[in-house]
């Protein structure tokens, strides 16, 4: 506190260089959180994949099973938290390859529209196999 | 000062690959492999939404012998990035970081990735 008080530089200056406030945690704490959600639910996946893929000819009974509440349920919640860690991975690793602000800045939003678009696709998809089941 | 005279540290080439490297930058190869495959995942949903022939077409895909070789590799780094991941939540709880006990994890890690991986893809092979 002592130093604060007797420093000249002015609130902005100290702020400087220090990167933008208050959402700095953000993105850490989100792809734990969703890593942590996506624990349970990839074991759930994976096991219930088979039952998933399943022949062609069973395609009514594919559509049953889909269209139980738990399972539906289940997958928005795997599709929610799998897309949402996707996409924040992702970022990372755009962050930290690509250098060229122009095409950085590209990529990122690229990221951003492609997995809200082909996640938001997904969830239509489910709700339309469930509801019209 | 001009950003391109900065002094750089040693290029990553000049390094010799170690476990705990190679398992790092293994671990983001698997989950951009993994955001890709989100995307046949996405095909197979929207698939099953638009009719029998169409998922008919996207299970003889997963059934062919390029759809069969990306399904085991996505599985792959599916289990590997799984086990992986649960070893970097228990880093950030703050633990595990003694470097005798890194290298240990990594070895179990990828030794658990092979085996948990060859046990999926047989019960999977068994199932369907």
């Amino acid at each position: 506190m002592q130093k604060k008080d007797i420093t000249l530089r002015s609130g902005l200056g100290l702020a400087r260089g220090h990167g933008a406030a208050h959402s700095g945690t953000h993105h850490w704490i989100a792809i734990r959180l969703s890593a942590l959600a996506l624990i349970p639910l990839c074991v759930w996946a994976v096991f219930a994949a088979p039952q998933f893929l399943r022949d062609p000819s069973d395609y009514a009974g594919l559509i049953d099973f889909m269209a139980h509440p738990c399972r539906a349920i289940g997958l928005l919640l795997f599709i929610v938290a799998s897309f949402h860690h996707a996409m924040l991975g992702l970022q990372t690793v755009i962050e930290d390859y690509v250098h060229c602000a122009c095409a950085k800045t590209t990529f990122l939003v690229l990221n951003r529209v492609g997995f809200i678009g082909l996640g938001l696709a997904c969830v239509y998809a489910l709700l339309r196999i469930t509801f019209t089941a | 000062m001009n950003v391109n005279d900065r002094p750089l540290s040693p290029h990553l080439q000049v390094y010799k690959p170690q476990i705990t490297t190679v398992l790092s930058i293994t671990h983001r190869i698997t989950g951009v492999g993994l955001a890709l495959g989100a995307l046949l995942f996405a095909w197979g949903l929207i698939a099953v939404m638009a009719g029998q022939e169409h998922y008919a077409a996207f299970y003889a895909f997963c059934k062919s012998g390029i759809g069969q070789f990306m399904l085991f590799f996505w599985l792959l780094a599916y289990v590997y990035h799984f086990l992986n991941g649960l070893r970097h939540l228990f880093w950030d709880t703050g633990r595990g970081f003694d470097m005798k006990l890194v290298r240990k994890t990594g070895v179990a890690i990828v030794a658990l990735s092979l085996i948990v991986t060859a046990l999926l893809w047989v019960m999977m092979e068994c199932l369907s």
